[in-house]
């Protein structure tokens, strides 16, 4: 089993082959270890759970978005790989052979180091939906909450965190100001949530060119999702509440 | 990744839409020149009859961009007004026959005599 890894020191990107003994059920994250053990144990991953729970691992595989731990070798082999890149036709190819196996760091992060990227502007623009509840100004009452309300919540509730639609988004791949999948979803995951006090607040944290109105709708933040969340749906769902409000406040 | 999760319909829909959108609009250029600003008077009937032969063919082409453009036009209406990304991707699928049936159907009735 050959894997071809992209290899950054700081300065320079290279990509390195490495020959790893293949098991039965290995994850790619296991034959990362492998390397790291046997072979060269300066190439640098982020990992921690080991079971697509803590999202650290997120990096692209194939020309896909994926988590290293949930992707299995033996299911990815012989995959083939579409070598034009979201960007079109004009970007370079990277071509990798058939029993290969490609990977790469996230993209639209800068990267740190070989597969470690910086996740500071995906986490930017998390905080800039502040999406959390008030401690402050929250009652020691108890908070009641519908079966049907914790439903639609859960849906979106059920982000890691892990970035692969950030790095999936060719909004975010252009557009480095743009609020991004997982800071939209959260978004729309909070106005939902009847406890949340000031719904309103969170369309205006939205609200701007750079937020809710970039999308394009190509559903890609959807198609890589490890936990099944669409943040597609959110995006228009706040699109539409918006424009509600909007038409609401001229009418008034 | 789950495997019905691959790359698909939302990307390539997109790409269609803004390359027959541009094509479109290229055309609307030479459209509106021919008809008004060219100076040419040409008879309706022959125009359409014989619009760069052989079979009507840039007719033909008209129709293979306008009809993919407009039908993906509605998918996107639907997204806006919220239905689900399971459902749009159907709605791709099902507009996709819809409009080769469209197309074969104008071919044999209206192209092919």
């Amino acid at each position: 089993m050959k894997f071809k890894i992209k290899r950054f020191d700081g300065e320079n990107s290279k990509f390195e082959r490495f020959e790893v003994k293949p098991n039965t059920q290995m994850s790619v994250l296991d034959a990362l270890f492998q390397i790291q053990d046997e072979i060269d144990s300066t190439l640098a991953f982020r990992y921690s759970c080991r079971g697509a729970v803590c999202g650290s691992c997120a990096m692209l595989i194939n020309k896909k978005q994926r988590l290293a731990c949930r992707t299995q070798v033996s299911e990815i082999a012989d995959e083939k790989v579409l070598t034009i890149s979201p960007y079109g036709p004009l970007a370079k190819p990277e071509f990798k052979a058939r029993d290969e196996i490609l990977i790469e760091p996230l993209p639209n992060l800068p990267v740190i180091k070989d597969l470690v990227v910086d996740m500071k502007p995906f986490f930017k623009h998390y905080e800039s939906v502040e999406p959390w509840f008030d401690v402050e100004n929250t009652t020691l009452q108890e908070n009641m909450m519908s079966q049907e309300d914790t439903k639609k919540v859960d849906i979106y509730a059920s982000c890691i965190l892990c970035g692969l639609c950030y790095g999936a988004c060719p909004v975010s791949a252009r557009d480095k100001d743009y609020q991004g999948p997982a800071a939209l979803a959260k978004a729309w995951r909070f106005y939902t949530d009847p406890r949340f006090p000031d719904r309103q607040k969170m369309l205006t944290r939205v609200d701007f060119t750079d937020g809710v109105w970039a999308c394009d709708r190509v559903y890609r933040c959807v198609e890589v999702c490890p936990k099944q969340v669409p943040p597609t749906n959110a995006i228009t769902g706040l699109i539409r509440k918006i424009i509600v409000q909007k038409i609401k406040n001229i009418l008034r | 990744m789950d495997k019905e999760r691959a790359y698909g319909t939302g990307m390539w829909a997109w790409l269609l839409q803004r390359v027959t959108g541009l094509l479109l609009v290229i055309y609307l250029f030479i459209h509106v020149w021919w008809v008004h600003f060219s100076g040419v008077k040409t008879p309706f009937d022959f125009l359409i009859n014989t619009l760069f032969l052989p079979g009507r063919i840039a007719l033909f082409i008209l129709l293979v961009l306008v009809i993919p453009h407009a039908l993906n036009g509605f998918r996107v209406f639907a997204i806006d007004f919220g239905i689900s990304d399971k459902a749009q991707k159907i709605l791709f699928w099902a507009l996709t026959v819809f409009g080769i049936f469209l197309i074969i159907w104008a071919y044999l009735s209206r192209f092919s005599r």
